[in-house]
């Protein structure tokens, strides 16, 4: 979403618009669940949480909260929320893909491919620590630049860019055949 | 990495998806970003006005017309008073009149004779609902006061005139069947089987003593026979 329409839709939101705030959820509600989905493992709990993040974002909206990014502050909700309820899920092992209609493939061998190509990813991910498969995802696989990921979580670039070398390297060690590493890229 | 972009397609249930919606959007949103129901409703009134006007200009033996007749049905039964009732139905008598019109260039143009054969069978049956509305206004106007009396009368005139003026442009052989068939005159003015044959005619009585001929209508419909000129 471009951050003009964003804004918009935030400031219509902020005077009770629920139609512009339903534009938001829309926009970022898969990617958000997805972010949580890899954090506490069962998908259950994570739609619980999702459900929480944006439930919280509407009423601090309606509060006349301010909101420079909505996307950073959505995923900062989501990780706090997250951390609230960690001890609850530290220790649980499920694997998160549960349900086969989690899966949009257009026939069934196509979706059997996918479910085999994405466990296997799953398994990489969960192979690392939280902190490495948290900024893996944010920059990998939901695409997001460096000043947004340290918007989210509220750390430096410089800091960003350190963290995201190193999960790097971690991954590579663990599973040499993902990628070399990037250098310097914004984006 | 690029691979790890697959890990976009999980996605969250639909069912999930719209139930959380719900949290803070309550009713659900239709296309336009209206309620539903208020969406629904605009469609329905919009429609329903669109059937209405529709209505108003069918002729007879189409399929709304029947719609028409309980609409002036329905204004009749609604309306308050005599002197209304009368108004109305002489509205209603107007109305007749113009689809005589129409019916007569129907039948003009009329090509089959299947056609034709229904298009009459409309056209008598339109001539006798005039009749029936223009004698259930004429009835009325013995219970109305003076002044009331005087507008509805006016009023008699000009759709007697109406209905005439459109019978006279019906085929000749069409004409003299209203004529004969049915019998009776409108509002005891006589209708022409031939206007050059005039002699004391509908237009003249019009003209002579418009409101004498009228204020007797009740009487004169009440008892055609007597009257007509076209007895069979």
């Amino acid at each position: 979403m471009h951050f003009i329409t964003e804004r918009l839709l935030v400031a219509k939101a902020r005077r009770g618009n629920p139609q512009a705030f339903a534009k938001l959820y829309d926009a970022y509600v898969d990617q958000v669940y997805r972010f949580i989905l890899f954090k506490v493992r069962r998908q259950e709990e994570a739609q619980d949480v999702a459900s929480d993040t944006f439930l919280k974002v509407w009423r601090y909206l309606q509060e006349g909260g301010q909101i420079d990014s909505f996307k950073a502050f959505v995923y900062r909700v989501a990780r706090n929320l997250v951390i609230d309820q960690y001890r609850k899920y530290h220790n649980s092992a499920t694997v998160p893909l549960e349900t086969s209609e989690n899966l949009h493939a257009p026939s069934l061998e196509e979706d059997i491919k996918t479910r085999q190509e994405l466990s296997e990813l799953i398994e990489i991910l969960f192979d690392l620590k939280d902190e490495w498969r948290e900024i893996i995802i944010l920059r990998y696989v939901e695409g997001f630049k460096i000043s947004e990921i340290a918007s989210i979580l509220e750390k430096n670039e410089g800091a960003i860019r350190v963290l995201i070398h190193r999960a790097q390297k971690a991954l590579k060690e663990k599973h040499p055949n993902y990628g070399e590493p990037e250098r310097n890229k914004e984006n | 990495m690029e691979s790890l972009k697959e890990i976009r397609k999980i996605k969250p249930s639909r069912v999930w998806r719209e139930n959380t919606r719900r949290l803070f959007l309550p009713y659900k949103q239709s296309y336009l970003g209206l309620p539903v129901f208020s969406f629904t409703l605009c469609s329905s009134l919009l429609f329903l006005f669109v059937i209405l006007n529709s209505s108003l200009v069918s002729l007879p033996g189409e399929k709304l017309y029947g719609l028409k007749k309980v609409l002036e049905r329905a204004q009749i039964g609604l309306s308050l008073g005599e002197s209304q009732k009368s108004k109305l139905e002489l509205e209603f008598v107007g109305r007749r009149a113009d689809e005589l019109t129409q019916l007569g260039q129907k039948i003009n143009s009329a090509g089959k004779e299947q056609n034709v054969f229904n298009i009459t069978q409309e056209t008598f049956n339109t001539f006798k609902s005039a009749k029936s509305q223009f004698k259930e206004a004429a009835d009325r106007v013995s219970s109305l006061s003076e002044r009331q009396k005087r507008e509805v009368e006016k009023l008699l005139t000009d759709k007697a005139r109406a209905v005439n003026n459109a019978v006279s442009g019906l085929p000749n052989n069409l004409k003299s069947d209203l004529v004969n068939k049915l019998g009776e005159s409108l509002d005891g003015l006589s209708i022409d089987q031939n206007e050059e044959n005039n002699s004391g005619t509908t237009r003249e009585d019009i003209k002579s003593s418009p409101e004498e001929n009228i204020f007797r209508a009740p009487t004169n419909i009440k008892n055609p026979h007597s009257n007509s000129r076209y007895q069979q």
